[in-house]
């Protein structure tokens, strides 16, 4: 019984594996040798987020592009919400990028190839796939380290789910409260601009017919 | 040693490759914001198989002036377009892909010739293979074993569900925080609106308040500079 179980469920591996490789694959886009593409992240604090990519360089005799490309390097650039950067590095052309938020807010990710050429070169594909939280922790990996039985390792995956969609109510909750502050501002602001118009109004009225009436009495026209 | 402890690594180690790929199908599920800048347009290719369901969901979060519209279309490998949206602010589109190939996904933003625009955009790729790959057909005398394994299949059935539940929950706030994501920003550009149009208001005012005074002065005052542009103006009042 074992036996056949286990035989059933080769090709159910050979499919997951395939499957596994065939993600960091999956979404491509082109970009310029000299352009730089740019990923808006929004992540509460303390999140991980791993990125995987690829480049591939087009190959001008072909007409499609070579499926590895080792003397191309991209630089990744990270900046976190108060513009600092977080990370700024340049990698080869394949492989994948760690980091973990310590504010809260709007992450840009940059990417761009290290080439020295100063307008426009040649197209390069990349392959791009961001992950996010519970979805960037390698589970099979952990489950290798930590000896973790099956059951285990799906509490665990459960317990990540639920840590991290607390972590996004919470971030949530602050998000709104900016929101809030930035109406209110912008309601107070509006009441404040209302009233000083009308006020520097009537002080400009008065003062231009002080100022005309004193003129008018100087040149005894009056 | 080789086959007990090969048949026990495959059954330890296998069962995570199946956590991670739900019913031993490819659903993957992609999130990304881009910026789509003025009179360009941003496209994504994503290599799909047929048989495949792609599930296309895209929100603009940001629109510089308030503008929050772009448009949208997804093209096959040869170049037709399956689904075209123009300037909606938001889209969902569900296709069922009968070509393999290489499809591109396309937010324009050329209509536009300032606003920058903020895309926050997910992909979901549903194959539907068979998952019977478990059925392998339970024989009548149940031992006790099996009745533990039946238990503990309930057990992951349940967690399975739970987590079905879960990721539903997780991209239902990656949706709410998109749709806050949009309004914080239309909130600030409002913000900053006002103050620089108040702004503009009040220097206009000030600046219009002293050439009214030094016009009229100018009129009466033989001495000043502009006198004359009143003279010239109107010479038979002068006279």
């Amino acid at each position: 019984m074992e036996g056949s179980r286990l035989i059933m469920t080769l090709p159910c591996l050979v499919v997951a594996l395939a499957g596994l490789w065939g993600r960091a694959e999956g979404l491509y886009f082109h970009i310029g040798e000299t352009e730089r593409k740019c990923f808006i992240e929004e992540i509460p604090d303390e999140t991980m987020v791993t990125g995987n990519y690829k480049l591939q360089l087009y190959d001008p005799r072909t007409g499609g592009f070579m499926p590895s490309s080792p003397g191309l390097g991209m630089h990744v650039e990270i900046r976190d919400p108060d513009d600092k950067v977080l990370l700024s590095r340049v990698y080869s052309s394949e492989g994948r990028f760690t980091f973990t938020s310590h504010t809260p807010g709007e992450h840009v990710i940059c990417l761009y190839s290290n080439s020295t050429k100063w307008f426009a070169g040649s197209q390069l594909r990349v392959h791009f796939d961001i992950q996010v939280g519970e979805h960037a922790v390698d589970y099979a990996s952990m489950a290798q380290k930590e000896k973790l039985t099956e059951l285990q390792l799906r509490v665990r995956q459960l317990l990540d789910q639920v840590e991290q969609i607390t972590k996004e109510q919470n971030y949530q909750r602050y998000r709104e409260e900016r929101f809030r502050q930035t109406s209110e501002s912008t309601n107070q602001r509006v009441l404040l601009w209302s009233v000083g118009q009308v006020g520097i109004l009537l002080a400009m009225g008065f003062w231009q017919m002080r100022h005309l009436k004193t003129f008018f009495e100087a040149k005894k026209l009056v | 040693m080789a086959s007990q402890r090969t048949s026990f690594l495959v059954l330890q180690y296998f069962p995570f490759f199946l956590l991670i790929h739900s019913s031993c199908g490819r659903d993957i599920e992609r999130e990304m914001t881009v910026e789509v800048k003025a009179g360009t347009e941003e496209c994504f290719y994503e290599t799909i198989k047929g048989g495949e369901t792609l599930d296309v969901e895209y929100q603009v979060i940001d629109g510089g002036r308030g503008e929050l519209d772009i448009d949208f279309y997804l093209a096959g490998s040869t170049g037709e377009v399956v689904v075209q949206d123009l300037r909606r602010s938001e889209g969902n589109h569900r296709t069922t892909i009968t070509e393999e190939g290489d499809y591109r996904i396309c937010w324009d933003n050329s209509f536009s010739h300032f606003s920058t625009k903020t895309v926050f955009f997910g992909i979901t790729i549903e194959s539907d293979d068979d998952d019977d790959l478990w059925d392998d057909g339970l024989e009548e005398t149940i031992t006790a074993e099996e009745i533990y394994e039946m238990k503990i299949e309930d057990i992951k059935e349940a967690m399975g569900r739970i987590r079905g539940h879960l990721t539903k929950s997780r991209f239902m706030q990656d949706q709410l925080r998109a749709y806050e994501a949009r309004d914080r920003n239309v909130a600030e550009n409002n913000n900053a609106k006002v103050t620089s149009w108040s702004l503009i208001n009040i220097t206009v005012m000030v600046v219009t308040g002293l050439i009214q005074v030094i016009l009229l002065r100018s009129l009466f005052d033989d001495k000043s500079r502009l006198h004359s542009l009143w003279k010239k103006g109107a010479p038979s009042t002068f006279s």
